[in-house]
């Protein structure tokens, strides 16, 4: 998103919170009661139409103040990445030993990128 | 509470949608003459519809970026200005003389149809830009959110028209009463401040149904 004019953004996502955690309630709870009173279920609708309210109600809110997810998080993607095959760890090793062999002899070779 | 005023056949037409056709004619014809022949220099009537589209365009484009701005300032600006003249049409001099007249964002029946626009407007415009991919967003960050994101489309438009309806309803309402308490001088202080609040819940009903298009239509290569 680009920047903000006038802190407009802002003023508007902090006087929504209220009233989006209010609504979130009212609509899980009263979607809850019309479903009980459609199907007859007793009150366990309107139990789980409320949870379910609140936790829409904390997850708006959540989001306005930490920004939102944009893309659907994949099980497994973030392990895929650290996971490393043994030829990756050779070649890890491989590169970083080189770099410390060589690393001494250039450093007082050369006057080096050192302060100016 | 609510007055019929005439009936076009057998609808009843209530006072305060004739206050929102008066004010929806009064901003057509305004851009209508205003805009009619064009000039190169504006001057007059001109100049100022060109302010108030340009600073509606630039406010637009500073929070859509100006490829969607060009897009969507059409719908979010109307809404805007329709919302700010109705919070302000309930504050005009001697109004509360006219019978039937009343500011129509103080009736829930208005900034429920207002809201009931944004959420349509956001699923079309995000199924317009996205395809079907628009739908992949139910699911963020986990599939198990999908309830919950579901609900939130329908918390939404409630949340937008409580909001705009509770605090337009509340200030003419303490305006009300002050003015059966001490009709001189008394309502002065609360008609200052629903004139910064008028201004306000319009802003911040425009930013929202801003921030909801542009969520909807965001593309992610853009950044």
């Amino acid at each position: 998103m680009a920047q903000d004019p006038w802190g407009a953004k802002a003023l508007g996502q902090a006087l929504a919170m209220a009233t989006n955690m209010a609504a979130a309630l009212a609509v899980g709870y009263f979607l809850g009661a019309y479903l009980d009173k459609r199907f007859g279920t007793g009150p366990w609708l309107t139990v789980l139409g409320f949870i379910l309210g609140t936790g829409t109600g904390l997850k708006m809110v959540y989001e306005m103040a930490f920004g939102k997810t944009e893309e659907p998080v994949k099980k497994g993607a973030e392990k895929r990445k650290i996971r490393r095959t043994k030829d990756d760890l050779a070649k890890i090793k491989e590169v970083r030993d080189r770099l410390l062999m060589g690393q001494d002899p250039e450093d007082k070779d050369q006057e080096g990128p050192g302060p100016r | 509470m609510h007055e019929v005023l005439f009936h076009i056949g057998p609808v009843p037409v209530f006072g305060l949608t004739f206050t929102s056709w008066v004010i929806v004619a009064l901003l057509a014809l305004l851009f209508y003459f205003g805009t009619r022949n064009i000039q190169r220099v504006p001057s007059g009537l001109q100049n100022v519809m060109e302010a108030i589209v340009e600073g509606l365009y630039n406010f637009f484009a500073g929070i859509l970026g100006e490829k969607r701005a060009r897009l969507y300032t059409p719908l979010l600006g109307t809404f805007f200005l329709f919302i700010i003249l109705s919070n302000y049409s309930g504050l005009i001099p001697g109004s509360g003389m006219i019978h039937g007249f009343k500011a129509p964002t103080s009736d829930w029946n208005v900034t429920g149809a207002l809201a009931i626009i944004v959420f349509f407007a956001t699923h079309y415009y995000g199924i317009k830009s996205k395809g079907l991919g628009y739908f992949k967003h139910f699911l963020t960050p986990y599939a198990a959110f999908l309830p919950l994101n579901i609900l939130e489309e329908f918390v939404r438009p409630l949340s937008l028209t409580v909001r705009l309806f509770g605090n337009i309803f509340a200030e003419e309402t303490i305006i009300f009463v002050f003015l059966g308490m001490a009709p001189f001088l008394v309502p002065v202080p609360m008609m200052a401040l629903s004139i910064l609040l008028g201004a306000i819940q319009a802003l911040v009903f425009t930013v929202l149904a801003t921030s909801y298009i542009g969520a909807a239509t965001e593309e992610h290569e853009e950044a």
